[in-house]
């Protein structure tokens, strides 16, 4: 059950994403060249396009020009879309006559040992390509997020160093220090240290 | 225009949340992932700073890269720990669990 709960969640994802880019190239090409229209434009949207304006609302694509009154004037921007719609139908035909195709024209392929090792004429093969890596790098890294993330905040003080007040001055003073002691506390605990993890 | 930057951030957002589905291996690439994740809600912040001439969309991802420094150091020291109490290697995934 859990995995075909997280098969669902997974499609449920991939439309609602879908509909996000759909409706996120509307909008802004629309916004482009109007921008009073925008607010309509997107109620329209999800009136149209999506579940939340009604069950069978994505039929309304295929019939376009039938629904066409004062109120949903501005539906007719998609006509720019069915080019769209027309290349992802002929994509989806070539490759699956691709694939029919090659069906008909396979030969059995020679596959022997020496033939699918990376190196056919070289010096053998030794270990493995994802290569694990000590776990004490991770301290390492640690260390470096924590005065990355010191560096970054320091950059806005400084730039802004004239104007600011004692206030704004010792309170970074008082940052530093505090992440100064901090850091001596863990040399204290012996968090640096190699072989003693 | 603004309206270009926010595809670069929606395409990293939704990336990485794919990512965060996809990934059953382990533990560090879902936190690299959360941190790709939350720089895309920063640059949203400064891109729409830089639009509206406002200065709060940079204080605010100022907060947020210190809170994703606090979060990733959390789960690296979460796997540090782990290893010491195991001597094993920390496999995890979100929807899956964990495989020890």
């Amino acid at each position: 059950m859990i995995r075909i709960g997280y098969i669902i969640f997974k499609f449920l994802i991939r439309f609602f994403v879908l509909n996000l880019f759909f409706y996120f190239n509307l909008v802004f090409f629309i916004s482009n060249f109007n921008e009073e229209l925008t607010p309509f434009i997107v109620y329209n949207y999800f009136l149209k396009y999506t579940s939340i304006g009604g069950i069978d609302s994505i039929f309304y694509f295929f019939f376009d020009g039938i629904f066409y009154n004062k109120f949903f004037e501005y539906y007719n921007i998609l006509h720019t879309y069915y080019n769209m719609l027309y290349f992802l139908i002929i994509s989806f035909l070539i490759s699956l006559v691709f694939f029919v195709v090659s069906f008909f024209f396979f030969t059995k392929s020679n596959k022997y040992n020496e033939k699918l090792l990376p190196y056919e004429c070289g010096f053998d093969p030794f270990g493995d390509a994802r290569k694990q890596f000590d776990i004490h790098f991770y301290l390492v890294a640690i260390f470096f997020i924590i005065f990355d993330i010191e560096a970054i905040f320091i950059f806005p003080w400084v730039i802004s160093f004239y104007q600011l007040t004692n206030l704004g001055f010792f309170n970074m003073i008082d940052f530093i220090v505090e992440l100064v002691i901090g850091f001596i506390y863990l040399l204290y605990v012996g968090a640096l240290d190699w072989y003693n993890i | 225009m603004i309206y270009n930057w926010l595809f670069f951030t929606l395409f990293l957002f939704t990336f990485s949340l794919f990512g965060i589905i996809y990934n059953n291996k382990n533990l560090i690439i879902t936190l690299i992932i959360i941190e790709i994740l939350l720089f895309s809600v920063v640059l949203n912040f400064i891109f729409f700073s830089i639009s509206l001439n406002l200065l709060y969309g940079y204080f605010y991802s100022i907060i947020i890269l210190g809170i994703a420094a606090a979060e990733t150091t959390l789960g690296l020291t979460l796997v540090v720990s782990f290893f010491k109490s195991t001597k094993k290697d920390l496999q995890i995934s979100c929807f899956r669990g964990t495989s020890l």
